[in-house]
């Protein structure tokens, strides 16, 4: 885990909480995942053998697990999350308050008053979104553990399907980490930046709004706000066609692992693999393999532009714990 | 000689209140005239409605021939209580997106002392206010709203407390600026503090929406 993010934990005091949320959400997707492919191994298997019989039967207990798994993350685990995320929010605020209540009036005025805002409301918002947030930290933590078991699985299952499965991802990586996603997170730390501005001068026009009338400088002011908001549009718009790019690949390389999968995988049938339904669980983990990595690589994507809140905030909390030090 | 601006029968109600109540009154061209009274009396929506930031519920406010609003709003330059910048440079701050000749901005620029601060700075007028907003006393911002009414150069200028929140030495320089700006115009000076208003022509008490002269 991020150094910032360890400490914002710790200094708003709820790391211990953090962790058993995540040991309590970190097996869902697996099981979800054991799950699905068992079943469409067994269903496939059913199937092949003439036993329709007896899918019925077996959907039943799958509706009964999938139930249980289900109910066990919207109530148990869900009320936790949302204890947590209270928790979590009431405590940044009420800190990130206390240090804007004790500023000098000086920064609280002109353009340091948006500034103090967006402290406030939108990094605080990040900086949350970056632990309990879809496809953020805990959506990174899951599909880790998600991947590495299925991989753990698939290897059990075949070698060199799974080899081929990883081949077809790792170019699509490379290419995702070094070339595309390397700048969302500059362009959304300039988009935050303009937010600042963008807020800045509507608080300012508004402010100002007499004087822009006297001087006849109405139209001016909205020229100014809207060259600000442009800029924020641009901005996120490199950083959402780096995204789209990054899922254009993705859905590549996910459709040539699958046809190559299938291809090689009808050749090793009753040499490595028992039956298709075999090739069908084989291919069922390799889905959940790419599911998960796609999900690790988006989180961390977001993660990036998330931590960027998280470094805000710290840059208030910690600076007050400084404080406190040097002053005892 | 015929008097620039006027009033007949002006009133001005907000929310039900009424706030100025039947006032006649007219200055002349070229003169200064102060405007006092206690907090709530009035005195700053008075300038409002002179200034064409407000419409009178009742009667007729005529500034430099000029009755609406659209037309009053021309013909003045105001400097408020409190100069609040925009995040932008020094120089926008003071032209407010208008095409002016440099020589005619460093003119104002030294007119309202702000010289010497510029020419301190490394990026002079061109110095992005966003980032520096806590570095810029009253004073300063006050002398950069001057600037700008310098540079308008209204016949008309209507000066709301602009010296209220600033310490001594800092309303002496900001005095000097807006002796500048006022240099043969007519002026009305709406303030807490009559001793700032010696050698006016003229100075009016506003009291429950009524003026005592």
């Amino acid at each position: 885990m991020n150094k910032q993010v360890r400490e914002m934990l710790k200094e708003a005091g709820v790391w211990r909480e953090f962790v058993i949320m995540m040991i309590l959400r970190s097996p869902f997707d697996i099981c979800n995942s054991v799950l699905t492919a068992n079943m469409m191994q067994k269903f496939m298997r059913l199937i092949e053998q003439g036993q329709r019989e007896n899918l019925g039967k077996t959907l039943g207990v799958f509706f009964v697990l999938v139930v249980l798994l289900f109910g066990y993350n919207m109530t148990i685990w869900s009320t936790i999350a949302v204890r947590f995320t209270v928790k979590l929010q009431k405590t940044l605020r009420e800190k990130m308050f206390d240090k804007i209540m004790k500023l000098p009036a000086a920064e609280l005025m002109g353009s340091f008053k948006a500034e103090w805002f967006t402290r406030l409301n939108n990094d605080i918002d990040k900086a949350v979104g970056y632990l309990v947030s879809p496809i953020n930290f805990m959506h990174m933590v899951i599909a880790s553990v998600n991947l590495v078991i299925s991989s753990v699985i698939q290897m059990i299952l075949s070698v060199e399907l799974y080899i081929i499965g990883i081949c077809c991802l790792v170019p699509f990586f490379m290419l995702n980490v070094f070339v595309i996603s390397a700048k969302i997170n500059l362009f959304k730390k300039e988009a935050q930046k303009s937010l600042v501005g963008y807020t800045d001068r509507i608080d300012a026009a508004l402010k100002e709004k007499e004087v822009l009338a006297v001087y006849d400088a109405k139209d001016f002011a909205k020229e100014r706000i809207a060259k600000k908001s442009l800029e924020i549009l641009n901005r996120n718009m490199k950083a959402h066609s780096r995204g789209a790019i990054c899922n254009m690949f993705y859905a590549f390389s996910g459709m040539l692992g699958y046809v190559l999968l299938l291809y090689r995988g009808n050749d090793i049938i009753e040499t490595k693999l028992d039956d298709f339904a075999d090739l069908c669980k084989v291919t069922q983990y390799r889905g959940n393999i790419v599911l998960s990595f796609n999900c690790v690589l988006n989180s961390v994507i977001n993660m990036r532009g998330s931590l960027v809140g998280v470094e805000r905030v710290n840059e208030v909390l910690l600076e007050e714990k400084d404080d406190g030090r040097t002053t005892a | 000689m015929e008097p620039i601006i006027f009033g007949e029968n002006l009133s001005f109600s907000y929310k039900e209140k009424e706030i100025l109540k039947d006032l006649n009154f007219a200055f002349k061209k070229g003169e200064r005239v102060g405007i006092v009274g206690e907090s709530g009396s009035g005195k700053s929506t008075f300038l409002r409605l002179l200034a064409g930031l407000l419409s009178p519920t009742e009667g007729v406010v005529s500034v430099a021939g000029e009755t609406k609003a659209e037309g009053i709003i021309k013909k003045i330059s105001m400097v408020m209580q409190e100069a609040m910048l925009m995040p932008l440079t020094i120089k926008e701050n003071i032209t407010l997106g208008k095409d002016v000749p440099k020589e005619r901005i460093n003119e104002v620029i030294k007119a309202a002392k702000l010289d010497g601060w510029i020419d301190s700075l490394e990026e002079g007028i061109d110095t992005y206010l966003g980032d520096r907003a806590n570095e810029i006393s009253g004073g300063q911002a006050q002398r950069i709203a001057i600037a700008r009414a310098m540079l308008k150069d209204a016949d008309i200028i209507l000066l709301d407390e602009p010296t209220s929140s600033l310490d001594k030495e800092t309303t002496t320089e900001v005095l000097e600026a807006l002796d500048r700006l006022m240099e043969g115009k007519t002026v009305v000076h709406v303030t807490h503090h009559p001793d700032l208003l010696k050698g006016y022509d003229r100075i009016i008490t506003v009291k429950e929406g009524r003026f005592y002269e």
